[in-house]
């Protein structure tokens, strides 16, 4: 009996961490499209049209 | 500096994620006031924070300036030649690399202001400001709070306490966040 409690726990856990990972991966993702989405805080309100510049680095 | 993101470019791979990113290079994008900063500025920080004869250890976790256009493509490759003349290397023995950025794809939420997962009064407060990993990562207000919160850079805590009324927080977490700001720089 405790082992086949045992078991059902240990498959429940996988199934629960494997929905969990594929949640997270599945979130959809975005590309970069030049416009600054952020504008509901007031510093983000007065910096989302200021001009800049963009640098990309890859950090190892 | 007005916003920093994290996500995958350089590679061909389409819709890249944390698990399958194919031949895309996790990266960070940073959005600076060309008025303050100037490109060669930004690649100096960049050259700065790292060994660049140092070899890379996958196409996932490397080394590169990604270009985005001709003349970041010049003034980076220039910016190469300089810093191998500068750690008395030659230009072969760089390992960064200066690469075409292509598409940027943003990184899942959970990878944007990952410093501020340790505070999660913060964290939850700009969740709920900004639900969706692209408004997240493009929020100064958050990239701010990351920077001076969690990287333990030595920054400056008088233009924190300045700006912290207009990051739009609760009262009570902000007077927590200046009674911090004060201790720093006391």
């Amino acid at each position: 009996m405790m082992r086949l409690k045992t078991i059902a726990t240990f498959g429940i856990g996988t199934l629960l961490a494997m929905t969990g990972i594929h949640a997270l991966a599945s979130e959809k993702l975005v590309t970069e499209d030049g416009k600054v989405a952020a504008k509901k805080l007031e510093l983000d309100q007065e910096l989302a049209d200021k001009k800049y510049e963009t640098a990309t680095f890859g950090m190892g | 500096m007005l916003r920093t993101r994290v996500g995958y470019c350089g590679g061909d791979k389409e819709k890249p994620n944390y698990y399958s990113l194919g031949d895309q290079t996790e990266a960070i994008t940073i959005d600076y006031d060309p008025e303050v900063l100037s490109y060669d500025e930004m690649l100096n920080l960049f050259w700065n924070g790292h060994r660049c004869d140092q070899i890379n250890r996958s196409r996932q976790y490397m080394n590169a300036v990604f270009y985005r256009n001709d003349e970041q493509r010049k003034i980076g490759e220039a910016s190469l030649v300089k810093e191998a003349a500068r750690r008395g290397i030659s230009a072969a023995e760089v390992q960064t690399k200066i690469l075409p950025m292509k598409t940027f794809t943003y990184a899942e939420g959970y990878h944007q202001k990952y410093y501020l997962t340790r505070f999660s009064d913060v964290r939850g407060f700009l969740n709920e400001a900004y639900p969706d990993a692209k408004s997240l990562a493009d929020s100064t207000v958050a990239t701010r709070l990351n920077a001076y919160l969690g990287s333990g850079m030595d920054l400056d805590w008088e233009i924190f306490l300045k700006e912290l009324p207009k990051y739009g927080l609760s009262k009570e977490l902000e007077n927590l966040l200046a009674q911090a700001a004060k201790r720093q720089i006391n």
